[in-house]
């Protein structure tokens, strides 16, 4: 379980990264929704000792993070958003330096165990191959292998299947459910599919303030009968976001397709009642249409 | 009609049928286009485009303007400073004169070629670097208009560049400290008339090479390197045929034309220099004409054959792969989700493990990395150059003996490890931030100090590994040499540990400077400042050891008594340096940051938080009081046993003493005929005794009624009387100037007696580690520890300059007058004797021999010291030394007289020719 109390942090520049933060982590993979510069990468580099806040606490079990970071780093695993690799460095070797960082000291276990990440990130293969070749995906199938890397009990992925293909990402959500019973996962996305999925707690954030905390069901619970749907040409799309409130608005086949959001039915009638979808709940939520 | 001319020549270009069906066989060829006016004009305007991105690009870069202050600096301080000497002696020629700014020109286009090998060898290869070539050759541009333009390009900003050299002689005579008196006139035409004779032509040929080398390797490597190359080679053969032959025709041969130039004006006087312009005559012409046609043909060549498509040569080692093929992911079985359980160990014995662990990967990524060995390279080619002159002491050849290698090959390399270590704390401690791997490194459970002392150690590693080759070096010149009498002990002494810590003490600044600041260019400024300090620092006349981070005494090695003193000072300075490095490493381990935040807010509060936690609260308050206390143990010895003068105090006294004193030069006074000494000589302790009297004789005309005593100021004087009863009028020992006044007058003809007990000794260590002349085995030390008479104007500043700054008066140069009795009344020797009687005891430790001048009249040993009593049959010049070392004796006889041979024991290597030598008729 991991606690966060009231954090706040802002930048030398001014900006307020962080808005007096609170949210409680169980086991599990826990979604971080929110759009680019919502604050999540901030937040996630907080509980990564990699920030200091400048208000606030966050307890991993007993561990206080800020306080010990030492023993916050012995059982965290994490993935930045945005890394890079030492180019003429092989990805066995690095991964085995990270390996050896992160306290496997026995050679034997360690092979073993970063042969078996290797695997499992499906990069085998490549292992001898220095990792400036590296594609996209690779590199960020890397760079998951080694945030699993020593027995984590935390884990953090800073967006972690940017990149990735359709398959991989599969494989790879599969895979942070499977551990995730045991351990707290956070996973960062701008992608609600992946939360959907997956994720049996969720936060939205922006700005640097929670907007939303809970289940997906709860959130989806929420809006629940208040979703209206309707495919509308150009130039009515328009005048709708006048008269509601509109959750998103996207093209479908030269045409625009608006969801709002209403208590009743809308005198339009063109719009349909549907069911809601995370998307829609994250729209709303992030555009302020509900409030938690 | 004009509007409309490009577009005919455009047409002219492509019309000819018989050279369109040529340029199908040959695309790209510049040299089949019918030159006419207007394809010329074609050809510029095609160009242009690529000249002009070539030109911006480089002027964009901070490099660019890098190159140019450098060399700006270097002639502007020739100018202004007596600091820097380019191209030999300047003498009476004014800094200024045409044929100096001629010169400095030339010789600086030596360090040039490093500057146009950085620039031209780059552009071709910089398309391939960036991967921009594809986008590049698959545009309409023509290959010749590519390879011209960027050629050009690069040229004119190469000249540009270089032309820093005069700009910098210009300025430097204006700058406020300039030493007005060494300048002359300004000559505009002396500024550009080297620019024609060696920046353009030389330029011309280097770029060409340069150019053609770096596209076709098109390999960091070979442009870092190719430059010195060049450089080590011509120092090379230039020294290996320098004696061959006068024939000026062989100047031709020498593509910087510097043979050429000093053929020109071999016969210029001082005037001619002053004045005169150096022209484009004769073999320079010559000499200018065959290098640029030779750089014109080589890049016409290297246009015709380059292709755009040919791939680099590679040696042995393949490229890094770049296109990688991905394994697709096999979507249908489920992988082994399971992750593995591995047991991790965050005891102090796994973090020794980490630590090796780093250290061995940190070392191998510097040693595989391009620069480590482009600038090792570089290093190995100048110890290459260098090593000519070992074994040369002037005109005399010697024996490549160990301690002379040693000294030659590490200073060779110094600079080139000074570099390393500079640039690679700076990769080391920023690295991970480069490379956007910090994220990931900072959030695992490493520690800070463990991570800073792993890199420590693999600098320190590389370091060691650096002094291994220079060893390497030093004994594969030896062998070379034919000389197998490898000392190897010695050059592990002196390169581990006295050359080694020095590199340590750098490295450790380095670490702290790094962690200070909050980028890795700032880190280098700072380190770049703190060498120009030290600089400045020096010139300022400040030359306490204690004062410079990492300094220590020069020592002096012998093969009969090793580094002897020196060990102590040496010793006690570098532990001095080392506890305040290792204090700064502690503190950088405080400051050192993790995470995003780097400015220097967030590294105090690091410092503020670690200083309470960790176990540096004990170790950096230790280690800063054992600082002082070890400085307090150092500065006792050298300023408080010792008197430790600045070289501008140690000038003053010469300058005082010439002030004060010089009024009695023409003083008539008494002659030495006879000195009788007892010395003794305590080499283990290095003290020395002297007890003696001298007789000294009025031989001029007129009585003298005070003697005029001078004493090294260093000399601990027990007792010093004058015939009997003289009055000490003047009394000066900081000098060491005392005259006494006779109770009678000394009348001519007569004699009186000087005695005299004096004291030498050496009390702990002095700022410069100590002199050479009394030592455990092999003193040294002669009559000039003894008393003299009269003042001697040996002991005037000498320096002009010096003395101009002085205010004192122009020294005479020449040798004086035939007409000057004063002068004409002195032996080369000594102004206060002529011929003397000699008789000498001098004692030492028992397993030693002491040598004088004279017979050995008898040897014995009392109270556990060894007595030898010389005596000279007759008269000798007032000039004696007395040694003293454990010294093995060759005893041989040429007739009746007796030849010997003192040596040390281990170096036999001339003995039986000196024997022979001696006994040749």
């Amino acid at each position: 379980m991991l606690t966060i109390n009231n954090l706040s942090k802002t930048y030398p520049n001014g900006v307020q990264a962080l808005k007096n933060i609170s949210l409680n982590i169980p086991n599990g993979l826990f979604g971080l929704l929110g759009p680019n510069g919502a604050g999540k990468s901030s937040l996630m580099r907080t509980i990564a000792t990699l920030q200091d806040a400048d208000s606030g606490t966050i307890t991993l079990d007993n561990i206080n993070v800020s306080t010990n970071k030492d023993a916050m780093r012995q059982v965290l695993g994490y993935l930045p958003q945005e890394f890079g690799v030492y180019p003429t460095v092989s990805a066995e070797e690095l991964l085995d330096h990270i390996a050896i960082l992160k306290g496997v000291t026995n050679n034997a276990q360690r092979k073993e165990v970063v042969t078996t990440l290797l695997k499992q990130t499906n990069l085998f293969d490549h292992r001898k191959k220095s990792l400036g070749g590296f594609s996209g995906g690779m590199k960020q199938r890397f760079g998951i292998a080694q945030a699993l890397l020593g027995n984590p009990k935390i884990i953090i992925v800073d967006e972690p299947t940017a990149g990735l293909d359709p398959t991989e990402r599969n494989r790879f959500l599969n895979l942070l459910s499977e551990i995730s019973e045991t351990v707290v996962v956070i996973l960062s996305t701008h992608i609600v599919e992946d939360v959907r999925e997956l994720c049996p707690n969720m936060a939205i954030i922006n700005k640097g303030e929670v907007m939303f905390t809970g289940t997906p069901q709860a959130a989806l619970a929420k809006l629940h009968g208040k979703v209206w749907k309707a495919i509308l040409p150009k130039h009515e799309a328009k005048q709708i976001s006048e008269e509601y409130k509109v959750i998103s608005t996207k093209f479908n086949t030269g045409n625009i397709e608006v969801h709002i959001l209403s208590n009743h039915a809308p005198n339009n009638t063109a719009f349909e009642a549907v069911e809601p979808e995370l998307e829609d709940v994250y729209f709303a939520v992030i555009n302020k249409l509900i409030v938690d | 009609m004009v509007k409309n001319a490009p577009i005919v020549s455009y047409k002219q270009a492509q019309t000819p049928v018989i050279v369109s069906a040529f340029i199908t066989k040959a695309p790209f060829s510049v040299y089949n286009l019918p030159f006419t006016i207007n394809s010329f004009l074609f050809i510029i305007k095609t160009m242009l485009p690529i000249l002009l991105f070539e030109l911006k690009y480089r002027l964009r870069r901070p490099a660019t303007y890098g190159y140019f202050f450098i060399l700006f600096l270097m002639s502007l301080m020739f100018v202004s400073t007596k600091g820097i000497q380019i191209g030999g002696a300047v003498g009476q020629v004014f800094r200024n004169a045409p044929f100096i700014i001629n010169q400095v020109t030339a010789v600086m286009m030596i360090f040039g070629t490093l500057i146009i090998s950085a620039v031209m060898g780059v552009p071709i290869y910089r398309d391939f670097e960036h991967r921009f070539h594809e986008i590049m050759f698959t545009t309409p541009v023509k290959k010749w208009q590519y390879l011209t333009g960027r050629f050009l390009g690069s040229y004119i900003i190469c000249i540009l560049i270089l032309s820093s050299i005069v700009w910098g002689i210009f300025v430097g005579q204006f700058m406020p400290w300039t030493d007005k008196e060494v300048l002359g006139p300004i000559v505009p035409l002396a500024y550009i008339q080297p620019i024609i004779n060696y920046i353009l032509p030389n330029t011309l040929l280097l770029g060409a090479i340069f150019f053609a080398s770096g596209s076709y390797f098109r390999s960091q490597l070979a442009i870092y390197v190719q430059g010195v190359l060049f450089i080590s080679a011509y120092i090379m053969i230039n020294t290996l045929i320098s004696d061959a032959d006068t024939n000026p025709i062989y100047t031709l041969l020498d593509p910087f034309g510097l043979s050429a130039t000093q053929i020109v004006t071999k016969y210029w006087t001082t005037a001619d220099k002053n004045v005169q312009i150096v022209p484009l005559q004769s073999w320079l012409l010559y000499n200018r004409l065959i290098w640029t046609a030779v750089g014109l043909v080589f890049s016409a060549l290297f246009f015709r054959f380059f292709q755009f498509t040919k791939a680099a040569p590679s040696f042995g080692k393949k490229k890094k792969s770049t296109d990688l093929t991905d394994t697709p992911t096999a979507a249908l079985t489920l992988p082994d989700l399971a992750l593995p359980f591995v047991p991790q160990d965050f005891s102090w014995a796994a973090s020794v493990k980490k630590w090796a662990f780093l250290t061995r990967f940190h070392t191998r990524n510097i040693l595989r990395s391009v620069p480590f060995i482009a600038i090792t390279l570089c290093g190995i080619f100048i110890l290459a150059t260098n090593s000519v002159q070992i074994g040369q002491l002037g005109d005399t050849p010697t024996l490549p003996l160990t301690y002379m290698v040693m000294d030659v090959v590490t200073g060779s390399f110094a600079l080139f490890i000074l570099i390393i270590i500079t640039f690679y704390v700076g990769e080391l401690v920023w690295k991970e931030r480069e490379v956007q791997l910090s994220g990931i490194i900072d959030a695992s459970p490493l520690s800070s100090t463990v991570n800073l002392v792993a890199k420590f150690g693999a600098m320190v590693l590389v370091e060691a590994m650096l002094l291994a080759i220079i060893m390497v070096a030093g004994i594969a010149i030896q062998l070379y040499r034919g000389f197998a009498d490898i000392d190897y002990v010695l050059y592990l002494k002196y390169l581990y540990l006295y050359t080694l810590p020095g590199y340590v003490l750098l490295t450790l600044l380095a670490f702290f400077v790094h962690n200070i600041v909050s980028n890795k260019f700032v880190g280098h400024v700072f380190m770049i400042m703190y060498y120009v300090f030290n600089i400045v620092l020096f010139a300022l006349d400040i030359n306490h050891n204690m004062l410079y981070y990492g300094n220590k005494p020069e020592v002096t090695y012998s093969g009969m008594n090793g580094f002897g003193h020196f060990v102590k000072p040496v010793l006690a300075f570098t532990t001095y340096w080392g506890l305040l490095g290792a204090a700064m490493f502690v503190a950088a381990t405080l400051l050192y940051q993790r995470g995003i935040e780097t400015n220097f807010t967030a590294k105090l509060r690091n410092f503020g938080q670690r200083y309470k936690t960790s176990a540096a609260r004990f170790s950096l308050p230790l280690l800063l009081l054992l600082f002082v206390l070890c400085g307090s143990f150092v500065f006792y010895n050298t300023n408080i046993l010792n008197k430790y003068r600045t070289p501008k105090a140690e000038r003053q006294l010469n300058i005082d003493y010439e002030l004060l004193y010089k009024k009695y030069e023409n003083k008539p006074q008494p002659r030495i005929v006879s000195s009788v000494v007892a010395a003794d000589i305590y080499p283990d302790t290095r003290q020395l005794d002297f007890k003696g009297v001298m007789i000294i004789k009025n031989k001029n005309n007129t009585p003298i009624d005070s003697v005029i005593v001078q004493l090294p100021n260093n000399a601990q004087i027990n007792s010093l009387t004058v015939g009997k009863n003289a009055k000490l009028v003047l009394n000066d020992p900081n000098i060491g100037f005392y005259i006494y006044q006779l109770a009678q007058p000394l009348q001519p003809t007569d004699s009186i007696e000087l005695s005299y007990n004096l004291h030498y000794g050496e009390k702990g260590f002095p700022n410069n580690g100590g002199t050479t002349s009394i030592v455990e085995n092999g003193t040294f030390v002669n009559s000039s520890l003894l008393p003299s008479i009269g003042y001697s104007n040996g002991g005037e500043l000498q320096d002009p300059d010096e003395r101009r700054k002085a205010k004192l008066p122009k020294r005479a140069n020449d040798m004086p007058p035939a007409t000057d009795s004063t002068n004409l009344a002195r032996n080369y020797i000594s102004s206060d004797s002529d011929w003397i009687r000699f008789d000498a005891t001098v004692s030492t430790s028992p397993d030693q021999i002491a040598i004088a001048p004279g017979y050995l009249q008898r040897e014995w040993t009392e109270n556990g010291r060894k007595y030898f009593h010389y005596k000279m049959d007759r008269p000798i010049l007032n000039f004696y030394s007395f040694l003293s070392a454990r010294y093995q004796v060759l005893r041989d006889k040429w007739n009746d007289i007796n030849i010997e041979i003192y040596y040390h024991p281990q170096h036999t290597y001339n003995i039986d020719r000196m024997v022979a030598a001696v006994k040749k008729p």
